[in-house]
């Protein structure tokens, strides 16, 4: 794992500089109403409330009437990489957000393992990586992220409008770290996307999420 | 001249040395030490026309590391193999070994570590000439510990050919292939059946309650995604000769289920444990299958 060191360390250093500044933002204070792994397509999806990298609080209930999309990440993890090297994920925030679909990019990496990040941190990210999720949630302790039962990075979720979750599983078909492999894909959560705006049905509503397992503490 | 090429050697040595730091930010270069050893092996050294031989891989892990099955379960990739065979060779799949179950808190994966022997096998054309033939493997797979690296590798074997031999062939590494078929899952001798409700599978294991011990640990490797929760407990009961095993069905519960293979996995004593892998396909009969649908 040398390779990725520096840039771990480059992270670091900025951390250091806005540790005080942001500290407190990481403590976010988090609830579940659900059990773990309780996401059940055509059943409500579970409530969360979370702390975002800007230190602003996000509850699932109060997104009822937007479309929804969960992407859960570890921004060291190879199949993460393929899909923010290859811009596939980021052009697919750009097309859900510009149609006002909420993107919340999940961070449940617990402290110490890989992919845990500040706020501050996760900010440069986004910036660094021209994502455009709406808001990047911070789940260090992974209460969300076992309310959804997500295990891979990444690991993908839509909830309709009226909160119900519509997909669970895969971005796409190709489970690999090849971004040769990006083009010609099945993409998952752009149809399921493409069907929710419609008010159609969505036809592969769960499929394999493949990837890195989440860092969970 | 000889001023110009030191010149030259150290001008290339910096090139080479920052374009190694350079290129370490971004991700491993090429001769990046990987995790995983690979070694290609023939059963015999010497193949004749029409035969059929094995093949092995060997994946030679390092310690704390591990590689995927052909399910790798709820992360992972499986290791990919791509030959390049002369002309009129031919390659079946990979015969899996029997994986470990690697647990993170709710996640499961199922690979290997420390050395995985991947069999595959060869049959050769019905005409051979007299020159010797090379089959090429291409190698991916990935190596995780806490975290995981893609890596790839290639490796060959160099065959005699011999078109017509009264000789019986030698083996070759007869301890790598004794070994890659030690490890693979059996046939069943038990037959299985399935009943499949909303959140459960129960599994029933024909005669196998009379064959194994009391205390031998058993467990339900599924080779396919989604239809059991691998992290989920397994209850293992007895019913006369039967053993029945209660899982629960995974994220493709709203589907019917009409089908589960697997590799039963059957762990008896303790130190000196012995390991067996049996292939199990379990069906549903057709009236279980109507009462869980409707």
């Amino acid at each position: 794992m040398t390779h990725t060191r520096p840039s771990i360390n480059a992270w670091r250093i900025f951390a250091v500089a806005t540790f005080a500044a942001a500290a407190w933002i990481v403590c976010a204070s988090l609830t579940t109403a659900a059990a773990e792994g309780s996401a059940r397509i055509g059943s409500a999806a579970p409530d969360f409330v979370g702390t975002d990298s800007n230190g602003k609080s996000v509850a699932l209930k109060d997104l009822h009437g937007r479309v929804v999309v969960l992407e859960w990440s570890n921004n060291q993890c190879p199949f993460v990489g393929k899909h923010y090297r290859s811009g596939n994920m980021q052009s697919l925030q750009k097309e859900a957000t510009g149609e006002g679909v909420v993107w919340l990019t999940i961070l449940s990496s617990a402290p110490g393992e890989q992919g845990n990040v500040t706020a501050a941190e996760a900010n440069v990210l986004t910036r660094s990586r021209g994502a455009s999720p709406t808001a990047v949630i911070l789940d260090p302790s992974g209460s969300i992220g076992h309310a959804y039962g997500a295990r891979t990075t990444p690991h993908m979720f839509v909830i309709d409008k009226s909160g119900m979750l519509v997909y669970m599983g895969g971005i796409d078909d190709k489970p690999t770290t090849d971004v040769a492999d990006v083009p010609g894909a099945k993409n998952y959560v752009r149809l399921a996307l493409a069907a929710v705006m419609a008010g159609k049905p969505v036809q592969d509503s769960v499929t394999r999420p493949y990837g890195c397992s989440v860092k969970y503490q | 001249m000889v001023k110009h090429c030191s010149q030259a050697w150290i001008f290339a040595t910096a090139l080479v040395l920052a374009s190694r730091l350079g290129g370490a930010a971004e991700s491993a270069p090429a001769d990046e030490p990987t995790h995983v050893a690979i070694e290609a092996l023939a059963e015999q050294p010497v193949v004749r026309a029409g035969q059929t031989f094995r093949v092995a891989l060997v994946e030679r892990i390092q310690p704390g590391w591990h590689t995927y099955w052909i399910n790798p379960g709820d992360a992972g990739q499986a290791t990919k193999l791509h030959w390049t065979l002369p002309p009129g060779y031919r390659v079946d799949e990979v015969q899996w070994p029997v994986p470990r179950v690697f647990r993170a808190g709710s996640i499961v994966s199922y690979g290997y570590e420390g050395q995985a022997v991947l069999l595959q096998t060869v049959h050769a054309p019905t005409t051979v000439s007299a020159m010797p033939v090379r089959l090429s493997v291409e190698a991916q797979w990935l190596a995780c510990r806490d975290i995981c690296i893609p890596e790839h590798g290639a490796a060959q074997i160099t065959l005699s050919q011999e078109p017509a031999s009264a000789t019986p062939p030698t083996a070759a590494a007869p301890a790598i292939f004794a070994e890659g078929s030690e490890h693979l899952p059996q046939p069943s001798p038990w037959p299985a059946s399935l009943r499949v409700d909303k959140s459960t599978v129960e599994l029933r294991v024909r005669g196998l309650a009379h064959e194994v011990p009391a205390g031998a640990k058993i467990e339900f490797l599924p080779l396919n995604w989604g239809e059991i929760d691998n992290a989920a407990a397994q209850r293992t009961m007895r019913s006369g000769a039967d053993l029945i095993l209660t899982l629960a069905r995974g994220d493709l519960r709203s589907r019917p289920l009409a089908q589960l293979n697997g590799v039963l996995v059957v762990i008896e004593g303790h130190g000196t444990s012995r390991e067996r892998g049996f292939f199990l396909q379990a069906r549903t009969s057709s009236a279980t299958d109507k009462r869980a649908q409707s």
